[in-house]
């Protein structure tokens, strides 16, 4: 089984993020590009960039270099249209401007490489990704993020392949359970009913922090941000409250500081997505022991785990080993070793 | 138009403009610099009028149409610079080309809805087509509003590309032929690059590959080492002669891009004029809807020194009132060279009036229609106001100063026809003086060229040559009315009194409805019915 197979025909827009860098995340882009070549799809690729950097800093993070083939279609910085070695067709030059200029979308007249970096938020994703779909893609590919720096997130695509690997720890066991962890968050839901959701919705739309009691009462807080926030939302909690709706970031320290104030209560913490709550493995098991809930806006859809047995560190796991064990804690997910044979 | 610093504040000219809106680039520039009317161009004036009464009407049949074409104007990016590079002999980028397109298809989208609309306006507005530059820019004539240096710019560059084509198939075929073989003969995954990557452990394979010809070393690190399947000398030859293709070719694209700027430099002028085109068009359709949107009237200009409002609406004030669900009546006032009177109490809406004279004014001379039932005028030469800002920390004096510095200005200009408006004369100085300063100012400002408004508490400024304006004020009030539905009781309408009326005693009353303790008031209205009228008089 390929990833192909478990992608075509089932999603238009997919993501692929790293646990961090050098998980092999471009070899698995350029896995997925290879294999889409056999199926006779229009294959259309871009990146969450990266949002509020100056140039430098953006130019020395590695955007890699994705093989394309004629007929593929990206959005990309403008800039890098002008770098590329291939031959363009520019199909549009969108609204969307970042720090390091215009998103263009073109398409690939010759086979070879450029480099991809899309819009920062997850509008401009959504909006770019439905362009390259008008264009004639049949499957738009996001180069993700998982990092507090880009806005955007996986959730917007309607399923997301984790990239993980040897780098993360020089333990196998532990790089097992830090993805564990991660796929734990990813696991995280909506809430059923389809009134509170829009509930939901609206108040992340509205941003800062919102309460919604049981009989759907809401009350927007007047703060910016979750971070030191926990004094002025605790007041406002109320034995009615029911849902703590957080549009941005959500720390430990924060849903630490809101149980102890009001421990007992039945609360339920909703984030925009899995990629906005930042806690460890150990503080997610104790919070879930001590009954808290958690809910997101926009589930991600984990299609498949890639993982890279080799560290750029200078170490390596076996490979056969390496799966073997991450099949064991996942049962429901393909793990895809993308160097293995075939 | 001469207008002072206070003026532009106090009338508020930004939210005017701010409720023009553009969407072209050029449109934007024009409306930054946008500027009232002379007094001298009644003629221009009368035009625009004239062409803003088309277009409103047309949006009232084409409503679809004007979203359409503005939304079209929303997509023009701003190409001065582009245009600069032309200007300058610069070879443009296969981005600025496409833009260039795009621009060419906005024309031509435009034009189509503009045919329907059939709006009859001159030759400034008017956007037309030029089949050379579309030709080159889609020299297939696809009509497809994408970019590509295509092969048909030349012959040589398609004949390079087919070369490319051919070979980079020919390359792929081979070398995925070989890969395929290594694969075999190893049970190996191998990247499309032709990387194989090998535990360090695996000596015997390591072994063997390093044995194999068909491999180099590429990299290592701790623990594995990295291989890549070396191309023959066959793929070599290819993979040469491919650079040396690809050099071919963007060498002639580059070749094709310059010939296409020299021609591009020849239809500079037609660009401009059509960017500059789009630019008036758009910014004439914002004033058409700023006119609709504030249900507007046409100006009647006339040759006589006046400014008449029937039923003048201050928009800014009405908007803020209808957030609250209130209502603005509407007030009318007919004003003459010389001075005019509106006397009032305290929140009478005094200011408001005199600031939404100040502000129709503007707006009529800016091109647009006036938030009026009817509003005629003849064009002034300034617009000077000394209107005190009730938030402004400095009282007293500085008012007072800020005051005398307004009049001192209009005086210079007193020879000119203006409008000038002051609030509240004297007011920040001592009673005596200041009805005796006002005296003097109202007796200078009479037999000028230019209206002069002036609110006052003051009785006994009213005198036969100058108009003045009452404002209705308070309607019965009694023991229930409430303070927070003031507006309930208050009539802002103003009226001329031609006969010498006393300046309505509302203040006691509006304290009274505020809810100022009852023995003060009964206080106060002894004090007034024993004479204390003595102040101002």
């Amino acid at each position: 089984m390929e990833l192909i197979d478990l992608i075509k025909n089932k999603y238009s827009i997919i993501s692929v993020v790293g646990m961090e860098k050098n998980v092999g995340k471009t070899v698995v882009l350029n896995e997925i590009l290879e294999q889409v070549e056999y199926e006779n799809m229009v294959v259309a690729i871009t990146s969450i960039g990266r949002d509020g950097e100056s140039k430098d800093i953006i130019t020395a993070t590695d955007k890699p270099l994705i093989y394309i083939t004629e007929g593929t279609i990206f959005a990309t910085l403008e800039l890098y249209i002008e770098q590329a070695d291939i031959e363009i067709e520019i199909l549009e030059i969108t609204d969307r401007v970042t720090s390091m200029g215009r998103i263009i979308i073109g398409k690939a007249k010759q086979d070879g490489y450029i480099q991809i970096a899309g819009p920062s938020s997850n509008k401009g994703i959504k909006t770019v990704s439905k362009k390259m779909l008008d264009y004639g893609a049949n499957l738009v590919i996001v180069d993700g993020a998982l990092n507090r720096v880009s806005s955007a997130s996986p959730a917007i695509t309607e399923a997301t392949i984790l990239s993980t690997g040897a780098v993360l720890d020089r333990d196998m066991k532990k790089v097992v359970s830090k993805t564990y962890h991660q796929v734990h968050l990813f696991s995280f839901k909506k809430v059923e009913s389809e009134n509170i959701n829009e509930l939901i919705r609206k108040a992340i739309d509205n941003r800062g922090v919102t309460l919604i009691d049981k009989e759907l009462g809401v009350k927007k807080l007047d703060i910016k941000t979750a971070l030191n926030s926990s004094k002025i939302i605790n007041k406002e909690i109320s034995d009615d409250t029911r849902y703590i709706v957080f549009s941005g970031s959500l720390t430990a320290k924060v849903i630490s500081e809101i149980y102890q104030a009001n421990g007992g209560k039945d609360l339920n913490f909703v984030v925009r997505d899995a990629t906005k709550i930042f806690i460890s493995e150990r503080e997610l098991n104790l919070f879930l022991k001590l009954g808290i809930k958690f809910s997101v806006l926009d589930e991600i859809n984990l299609l498949a785990i890639t993982i890279n047995p080799y560290s750029p560190m200078g170490y390596s796991f076996n490979a056969k080993e390496f799966k073997d064990e991450m099949n064991r804690y996942f049962k429901n997910v393909m793990i895809y070793n993308v160097l293995e044979s075939r | 138009m001469k207008l002072n610093e206070s003026t532009i504040k106090t009338i508020d000219c930004d939210f005017v403009h701010s409720k023009i809106k553009v969407f072209s680039p050029y449109g934007k520039k024009l409306k930054k610099d946008l500027i009232p009317f002379n007094s001298n161009q009644v003629k221009n004036l009368e035009d625009e009028y004239n062409r803003i009464e088309k277009i409103m009407f047309s949006i009232n049949k084409n409503k679809y149409s004007f979203i359409e074409l503005r939304n079209k104007f929303k997509d023009i990016k701003n190409l001065e610079n582009t245009f600069k590079r032309l200007e300058d002999d610069k070879t443009l980028t296969v981005t600025e080309f496409f833009e260039i397109k795009c621009f060419i298809y906005t024309i031509i989208d435009s034009i189509k809805i503009l045919d329907k609309l059939k709006l009859d306006l001159e030759e400034k507005y008017i956007l037309y087509r030029t089949e050379e530059l579309e030709n080159l820019l889609d020299p297939d004539g696809y009509e497809i509003k994408s970019f590509y240096i295509y092969d048909t710019y030349s012959k040589e560059l398609s004949n390079i590309r087919n070369n490319i084509k051919e070979l980079s198939m020919k390359k792929q075929l081979k070398y995925k032929k070989m890969l395929e073989e290594v694969k075999n003969d190893y049970s190996l995954k191998i990247l499309r690059n032709g990387d194989l990557t090998v535990d360090k452990d695996n000596t015997l394979l390591i072994e063997a590959i390093k044995n194999d010809d068909r491999f180099y070393y590429k990299s290592e690190t701790f623990m594995n080492i990295t291989f890549i399947v070396k191309a023959n000398e066959d793929l070599d030859e290819i993979s040469k002669k491919l650079e040396e293709l690809k050099l071919l070719e963007e060498k002639e694209t580059e070749e094709i891009r310059k010939k296409l700027s020299k021609e591009m430099k020849k239809q500079l002028d037609y660009l401009i004029n059509m960017n500059n085109r789009i630019g008036y068009l758009d910014l004439l359709i914002a004033k058409s809807y700023f006119s609709l949107g504030f249900k507007g009237s046409k100006p009647v200009l006339t040759d006589d020194k006046k400014i008449k409002i029937i039923d003048g609406r201050h928009i800014i004030v009405e908007e803020s009132l209808k957030k609250n669900d209130g209502k603005y009546i509407p007030v009318s006032v007919d004003l003459t060279n010389g001075v005019s009177l509106i006397t009032g109490a305290n929140m009478g809406g005094k200011t408001v009036s005199l600031k939404m004279v100040g502000l129709l004014t503007y707006i009529a001379q800016l091109g647009l229609f006036v938030p009026a039932k009817k509003f005629e005028f003849k064009p002034v030469d300034f617009i000077m106001t000394s209107i005190g800002d009730y938030q402004d920390i400095k009282q007293g004096l500085s008012t007072f100063g800020a005051e005398v510095e307004a009049i001192k200005e209009a005086i210079i200009l007193n020879d000119k026809y203006g409008l000038l408006l002051i609030d509240e004369l004297a007011s920040g100085t001592n009673p005596k003086e200041g009805f005796a300063l006002s005296k003097a100012i109202i007796d200078y400002f009479k037999t000028g060229n230019g209206i002069t408004i002036i609110s006052t508490h003051f009785d006994g400024l009213v005198d036969k040559d100058i108009k003045h304006f009452q404002v209705k004020g308070l309607k019965e009030i009694d023991e229930n009315s409430d303070f927070k539905n003031m507006e309930k009781y208050m009539d802002y309408n103003l009226i001329e009194v031609s006969t010498f009326k006393e300046v309505p005693k509302d203040a006691i009353n509006i304290s009274k409805l505020m809810g100022l303790n009852k023995s003060i008031i009964k206080s106060a209205e002894n004090y007034l019915n024993k004479g204390s009228e003595k102040i101002g008089k």
